[in-house]
């Protein structure tokens, strides 16, 4: 499916019968192991059209940026949840988007193939079935796909998108569903002592650099001035000291409660590789726990953090 | 004295004796090597807790990291009644030796001297480091995918910007010696080393040659223009309609260095911190009133680079982009600064 010729005309075909003004997607990268999101407006666009297990980020980030045009868009599992989540929130209307879902393979740890196969940034990697073929420096290594699964990825249970307006083969790669939870993913920060599980994000947060990749990229930070932004009050400091970025990342994470679809775009995105996924994964988990919801799932269900109801868990109130 | 087949400036040291070389250097001078941490690898004070890594290309920080630290306290403030006492930090009266910088970074820093030591009045808290400064750089023998050092007018052994240039051959290292300053942070160490013969200058150039003029430069005077000719061009919104307006491009840079200043404490006292900001910011030319004269991703996208390839040469400095590919790596949004090269470097260059 990589690039695939059947993919672009598929794309162009939408595009041109649904009458849309733009279509969010893959696009091919300069390097392999790069593709990148792209908005085709014009049929000649979807040649570049590409997906494979370097499709990371979650394309919802992009609607609101296209309002009052009628917009197709790419989605996996997570991107679906999203963009359920926007419309929840009354940021994109169902009616103007046209979702073109793609059963999702589990997206791959591009750093981590990287570190150790330094040639594979020229190289690439051949996707099949559930193994990966790098091109190592003494020659091609076979490699399972589920062990080079993104921490997200191998918590997700919910990778083929729902309500879809138009469904695709699912792509001749993957690795096999779920072997881990989310809650799995971060248990160990419960079993953690205070001062060990303050240790642990200060270690893993004094590399931040407070770049906001991990805000941008999200697709539910869209406020128009974000708390770290504002001057008054100003909430924090905007230079990267340990307090601040505290601050930000776990502000952040109480805004997330709820919205959260555990995509992995933050920790993806996060030039310094911190594991972001912890605390999100963490959050996401305690309000399946505590409200049993996942965000995204349906438009119907509100959101926990956005309504009350008797039955809302009220143990912390003592 | 010297024989005609060695050479006095050129030193070798085999790679076993390097951990303690470096450790002598770090009891007598302040010395930052790049070492791992959280699965890339950057400038540190060197210590033994982590490994030394000459491996990764390039590092996941540049020099900036060093020369312009961020945060970085100006001074600190105390207030007794009407008095206010302001205090910078304690010059250091030691060498600030950076270990293996590549030539990408150690070209960046003339661009960051023209910004803090370019104008009638010098940075003072840059300069008190840039002074102090002996960059030991590392010549490239594995240059990334990402690198494009060639298309910037430099080389992974050019060695413009430093004051000692090594070059790792099979089991040695070749200490080239090309400033006083490098001269004298390694004197002290002279009994360590053994003069090059012939044979193994004759391997670096050798090595210097494998590497040599895979891309001719871009000749930066006519991209310039052509910038310039495409500022209307309709090509910055398809970039932007990518760039998420995140941080990563300008902070990983090793020239972009636009800060920010702000206060922090109550009033008692506390510090006045500078950090990096950046162009991709909306914040970061939002006026008082509102407005905003860059309110748009396009608007702050064709920014970076015209100050990267028009600006900075209109006004004489040097280009603002040295080849090192951090963004390319980095930018989660696939926007690779090589391609807006391409696109607009007139076909007479190649």
């Amino acid at each position: 499916m990589t690039g695939s010729a059947a993919l672009a005309e598929t794309l162009r075909k939408v595009f041109k019968d649904e009458k849309l003004d733009g279509l969010i997607g893959y696009a091919a990268g300069t390097t392999p192991l790069r593709p990148r999101p792209a908005v085709f407006t014009a049929p000649g666009d979807f040649d570049a059209a590409v997906f494979d297990g370097f499709c990371v980020q979650n394309l919802a980030t992009y609607l609101r940026r296209h309002p009052d045009r009628r917009m197709g868009i790419l989605v996996k599992g997570c991107d679906r949840r999203a963009v359920t989540v926007l419309i929840q929130e009354r940021q994109v209307a169902r009616e103007d988007l046209f979702l073109i879902g793609v059963p999702c393979p589990g997206m791959l740890n591009r750093a981590r193939l990287l570190t150790e196969f330094p040639g594979l940034e020229t190289g690439g990697v051949a996707e099949e079935g559930d193994t990966l073929t790098v091109a190592a420096a003494d020659g091609p290594v076979s490699l399972a796909r589920a062990d080079y699964l993104l921490p997200a990825c191998r918590a997700c249970r919910h990778r083929v998108p729902t309500d879809v307006d138009l469904m695709l083969d699912a792509p001749p790669f993957a690795a096999p569903e779920a072997d881990t939870s989310l809650g799995e993913l971060t248990g160990g920060i419960d079993g953690m002592e205070r001062r060990e599980r303050a240790a642990l994000f200060a270690e893993e947060l004094s590399r931040c650099i407070l770049c906001y990749a991990c805000r941008n990229v999200c697709p539910f930070c869209y406020c128009e001035t974000c708390f770290t932004d504002t001057l008054q009050p100003a909430w924090m400091t905007p230079a990267p000291e340990p307090n601040d970025i505290f601050f930000y990342h776990f502000n952040r994470m109480m805004h997330m409660s709820g919205r959260c679809v555990a995509c992995g775009s933050c920790a993806w995105a996060c030039p310094e590789q911190i594991p972001l996924h912890l605390l999100f994964g963490k959050i996401t988990a305690d309000v399946a726990e505590l409200f049993a919801f996942e965000a995204g799932l349906d438009e119907t269900t509100p959101q926990p953090m956005s309504h009350f109801s008797e039955d809302d868990p009220d143990e912390h109130i003592g | 004295m010297t024989r005609t087949n060695t050479s006095d400036r050129s030193w070798t040291l085999p790679a076993g004796a390097l951990p303690d070389l470096l450790a002598a250097l770090a009891a007598t001078c302040e010395l930052w090597t790049p070492r791992p941490v959280g699965g890339g690898t950057r400038f540190l004070p060197h210590g033994e807790d982590r490994p030394l890594d000459l491996a990764q290309t390039p590092p996941a920080h540049s020099v900036k990291a060093v020369l312009f630290p961020n945060p970085e306290t100006l001074f600190t403030y105390r207030r007794n009644g009407n008095d206010v006492a302001l205090t910078p930090p304690e010059p250091d009266g030691r060498s600030l030796i950076v270990f293996g910088a590549r030539a990408c970074d150690a070209r960046a820093v003339a661009a960051l001297d023209a910004v803090f030591l370019g104008r009638s009045i010098p940075d003072p808290a840059y300069l008190e480091r840039r002074e102090r400064l002996c960059l030991v750089g590392l010549a490239c023998v594995s240059p990334a995918a990402t690198c494009f050092c060639h298309r910037m007018g430099s080389g992974p052994f050019d060695a413009s910007g430093m004051d000692v240039q090594i070059v790792p051959l099979d089991d040695i290292y070749v200490f080239h010696l090309l400033t006083k300053r490098g001269e004298a942070c390694l004197a002290p160490f002279r009994d360590r080393f053994e003069a090059a013969d012939g044979d193994t200058l004759k391997k670096v150039a050798a090595t210097k040659a494998g590497l040599e003029g895979a891309e001719p430069s871009v000749d930066f005077t006519a991209l310039k223009d052509a910038v310039k000719q495409h500022r209307d061009d309709p090509y910055w919104e398809t970039l932007a309609a990518a760039c998420l307006g995140c941080g990563i491009c300008t902070f990983l840079c090793p020239v972009c260095s636009c800060f920010s200043i702000t206060d922090t404490g109550n009033r008692r006292g506390g510090r006045r911190v500078r950090y990096w900001d950046a162009c991709m910011f909306p914040a970061f030319t939002k006026e008082a009133s509102g407005h905003n004269p860059r309110g748009d991703e396009p608007a702050r996208v064709k920014q970076r680079f015209f100050h990267k390839f028009y600006y900075s040469i209109e006004n004489g400095e040097p280009p603002g982009c040295v080849g090192c590919g951090r963004c390319v790596i980095h930018c989660p949004a696939g926007i690779d600064i090589r391609e807006i090269v391409s696109r607009f470097q007139p076909e007479a260059a190649s």
